[in-house]
């Protein structure tokens, strides 16, 4: 694979020049805010009928929040978006899709029960009269659809029986089916292998010169390269590269989505790291069916292991499958202090010494309608107990307190209710109730995710604290300046396997990113 | 991206969190009163010692069972066999103590069968309870659908070990337990003392209590306890706000909910035992239909259908306001057929209130 030229060898021609033909969208000054976090401060982003504009940057650099405006989801603060010379202002998605902006998600959300045709022409199904379905002229149809894109698939096949790739290109078929303007796919390719991505590539260029416009949204940067004509790069809410593919190359890319070159965040040695020591956590082929390959690392006290890779690599799916708590059968082992760790069961997995802080706060962290007391104590009722389970409710108070002050959550009090927190509050208020089961091995899925910059600081002076305490943590994240900030080394993740591992000098924001947007660590450079 | 909601001042949430948290309680009391005061306006025998005796005792066998209920709803899951564990559960009662031996009556046998007439059932609930669990958790079944398989399956039983006749001639002394009233309690009853003399004091009567509502205050009171007071409690409610978050917490979340449904179990059995020892009598119908009801009254209690929310003793409540409204169409007169029209109807506004509550929760 190619990853210094700006033009690799396997490129797609594009269609024409992107500045003859007219802009089929143009919008102008976006902004939009989340409360107190500015998304999108003033975006500038057009699409040219028959061209394929790439959208990248880091996670949270406003690319899903942008694409969404287009697709009527939100409304932007200020700015003005205009479609086919036109303003238009919409209000709900589904203006967005009359006019014909059609939005392609990254997880695959096709009814896996039907077949192919069924989901092809879902709600748009060929009737007589009553709505009784015209099976044969449905079937046709379908079939038609599949053979005009080349997608090898029967209407009859049912959709769950599908490999992935195919039901991706279902997917995009199904968005094609209903004449978009303008195709915007969220991560096409993440799911996919090596080869099925070629097809899929294929597939998006030949539609983008029947005169579709599209926009891909990537962390892909060799396929953007491959694929696109035009580049949008966004950091921190603003578009910081907005030109042709071919004038720009993918260091400046990479370049450009992390900015400041300097790293002004350094990250500190850390002393007294014996490396004959037994290491604290080993991890051996820990696999997870479909989403994990063969995982093996070793994690020492006082250390942070780094994790990172794109969405899609299994990042998660690591973290939840190293504290017993996979979705599906793992195979593998982990050993905490030599000794092995039942698996599957994550109360097995606390009692030997590893605690994991979920990605998703919402759904799998916080108990919003509980108070502090029960979300910190909740692993640690036993503790808290007396004889017949009794519950010590001085001692929980306590411990909250404590707690509190530690970790300076701002809250009203012991007694109040989570959700009353602001995110990054509720954070530290999910670190306090893992460190208080005195973990040996601390996984982090994610522990910035969806703060505010404050509480992101707060949080990584936490992380190195308990570092410094001698847990050995494994900081699983997609942020690169937490991994440049906090971590000793980085594992790079591509695909499910682990594909590299950097250390020293070598964890730094650019070599980060380029091994995991290509799937591979290069060799020390000059 | 995810959405911060700005810092807010400390004061003005925990208000409105207390108001909110107390809301669907002054709500129920309110209807409640409203019922009481409605009743006693349209028949001055409502409030009469003669019919709150009646009442409680009618609403023991709910009330202890709906305890129960309350405990698996909270853990996120329904048990509606209930009804025929309490017809199973009595009908071992009486089977044992009337059948088993032959002897010329009930009173007759010696003290240890009669004894184990009421041990032995009571472990009838928790069995199943623990068989239904395990399909549950193994099979990742929702209780309700094999609750309900258990609701034919122990009603047949019940016909099996009745032979669908009555068993009467329930023993001497278990009768006298169910029919006592050993203490008393002063309540606001004395109506027709307080409005011949008009001194307030007069409205107070030393009223006797049902021994089998001290049961159920025994019940309430250790339901209490547990859920409020000891970590099973806490963790019952971790695991039906939040299966994941709990299991992620090391809470091992399958035993969790078949500890519940064997309790709920358990409830079911003793009040088959107590409403044996209420009639005196076992009716192959016994506990017929009860689920519904019970699951009404833990609704209109407030406690939630998703789980992870609710409150033992805020049960009561809803209890007594389905008894009242049967209770009521008895004082008027109204035909019996209409009573499942008016509990239907209850139930159905409960769960709207409910709905419309969530959603302006939500909204907020």
């Amino acid at each position: 694979m190619s990853q210094q030229s700006a033009i690799a060898p396997g490129r797609f021609e594009a269609s024409a020049a992107p500045a003859a033909r007219p802009a089929l969208l143009d919008c102008e000054g976006l902004t939009l805010s989340f409360g107190a976090v500015r998304a999108l401060r003033g975006v500038g982003f057009s699409v040219a009928a028959g061209t394929v504009r790439g959208l990248v940057g880091e996670n949270g650099a406003g690319k899903s929040t942008l694409a969404k405006i287009i697709a009527g989801v939100h409304a932007p603060d200020s700015g003005t978006i205009r479609f086919e010379s036109r303003a238009v202002r919409f209000t709900g998605a589904e203006q967005a899709l009359a006019k014909g902006i059609v939005t392609v998600h990254q997880d695959i959300n096709l009814i896996q029960t039907m077949s192919v045709a069924e989901n092809l022409l879902l709600n748009n199904e060929p009737t007589y009269r009553f709505g009784i379905i015209r099976g044969k002229t449905m079937r046709a149809a379908a079939q038609r659809l599949l053979e005009t894109y080349e997608i090898p698939v029967d209407p009859d096949d049912t959709v769950g029986s599908l490999p992935n790739d195919l039901k991706k290109m279902v997917q995009i078929v199904k968005a094609v089916s209903r004449d978009p303007r303008i195709l915007i796919l969220d991560e096409p390719t993440s799911s996919l292998t090596e080869a099925q991505v070629r097809v899929a590539l294929k597939l998006i260029r030949r539609l983008a010169s029947q005169g579709v416009g599209f926009v891909l949204i990537s962390h892909f940067l060799t396929e953007i390269f491959e694929v696109c004509d035009d580049l949008t790069v966004m950091r921190d809410g603003e578009a910081v590269y907005d030109g042709p593919v071919a004038a720009t190359t993918l260091p400046q890319v990479v370049a450009a989505m992390v900015g400041r070159s300097v790293d002004a965040a350094r990250r500190k040695t850390r002393v007294g790291r014996d490396a004959d020591e037994t290491p604290l956590m080993i991890v051996e082929n820990l696999g997870v069916p479909g989403f994990l390959h063969d995982i093996a690392f070793t994690l020492r006290r006082g250390e942070v292991l780094g994790v990172t890779g794109l969405a899609g690599s299994g990042l998660g799916e690591l973290a939840r499958a190293v504290f017993g708590a996979s979705a599906r059968k793992a195979s593998g082992r982990v050993l905490i202090e030599g000794r092995p760790v039942p698996g599957g069961d994550p109360a097995a997995s606390l009692a030997a010494g590893i605690a994991l802080l979920t990605s998703d706060r919402l759904r799998e962290g916080i108990l919003p309608d509980f108070t502090l007391i029960d979300n910190i104590c909740l692993p640690i009722l036993s503790r808290l107990s007396r004889i017949g389970g009794a519950l010590d409710f001085a001692a929980m108070a306590a411990t909250t307190t404590r707690n509190i002050e530690r970790l300076g959550v701002r809250a009203p009090g012991a007694f109040a209710l989570a959700r009353q927190l602001s995110g990054g509050n509720q954070q530290k208020v999910l670190f306090a109730k893992w460190l208080e089961t005195q973990p040996k091995a601390f996984v982090m899925d994610e522990p910035t995710i969806g703060v505010d910059v404050g509480a992101k600081e707060e949080i990584r002076a936490i992380i190195d604290e308990i570092a410094a305490a001698g847990v050995g943590i494994l900081l699983v994240t997609t942020e690169l300046d937490e991994l440049v900030l906090l971590c000793d080394r980085v594992l790079i993740m591509f695909r499910g396997a682990i594909v590299g591992e950097l250390s020293g000098e070598r964890v730094q924001r650019e070599t980060i990113l380029r091994a995991s947007a290509c799937g591979e660590v290069q060799a020390v450079d000059a | 991206m995810t959405t911060l909601s700005a810092p807010k001042s400390a004061a003005a949430p925990r208000l409105l969190a207390s108001l909110n948290r107390s809301y669907s309680l002054i709500q129920a009391l309110g209807v409640l009163l409203i019922l009481i005061v409605a009743m006693q306006i349209a028949n001055d025998r409502f409030l009469s010692p003669a019919n709150v005796g009646n009442l409680l005792g009618q609403m023991a066998v709910m009330l202890i069972v709906a305890a129960g209920m309350t405990i698996v709803m909270i853990a996120g899951e329904f048990d509606v066999s209930v009804g025929s564990v309490v017809g199973l559960s009595a009908a071992g009662a009486g089977w044992i103590m009337v059948r088993w031996m032959p002897a010329p009556n009930a009173d007759a046998h010696p003290w240890w069968v009669i004894a184990l007439g009421l041990v032995a059932p009571l472990f009838i609930g928790p069995l199943l309870g623990a068989f239904v669990g395990f399909i549950v958790t193994k099979a990742r079944i929702p209780s309700f659908i094999v609750t309900l398989g258990m609701l034919m399956v122990a009603r047949s039983l019940t016909l099996v070990v009745t032979q669908g006749q009555p068993i009467p001639d329930i023993p001497h002394v278990i009768r006298l337990f169910g029919q006592g009233r050993w203490v008393q309690l002063p309540l606001p009853v004395g109506f027709s003392a307080y409005e011949s003399s008009g001194s307030l004091p007069d409205l107070l009567v030393w009223f006797p209590i049902q021994n089998i509502v001290w049961v159920a205050a025994i019940v309430y009171a250790a339901g209490w306890f547990v859920m409020e007071r000891t970590t099973f409690g806490k963790r019952v409610y971790a695991v039906g706000s939040n299966r994941t978050v709990a299991t992620l917490s090391g809470i091992r979340a399958d035993r969790l909910k078949t500890q519940c449904l064997m309790i709920v179990g358990f409830t079911a059995s003793l009040a088959g035992v107590v409403s044996v020892s209420r009639l005196g009598a076992v009716s192959p119908n016994t506990g017929e239909g009860l689920e519904f009801e019970v699951i009404a009254a833990v609704v209109i209690g407030g406690t939630g259908l998703y789980g992870g929310q609710g409150k033992i003793l805020r049960t009561i409540i809803g209890v007594i306001i389905i008894a009242l409204t049967r209770n009521f169409l008895n004082l008027a007169r109204i035909e019996i057929f209409w009573q499942g029209f008016a509990t239907g109807t209850i139930i159905l506004a409960a769960v709207l209130l409910e709905a419309l509550q969530r959603r302006i929760s939500d909204r907020r």
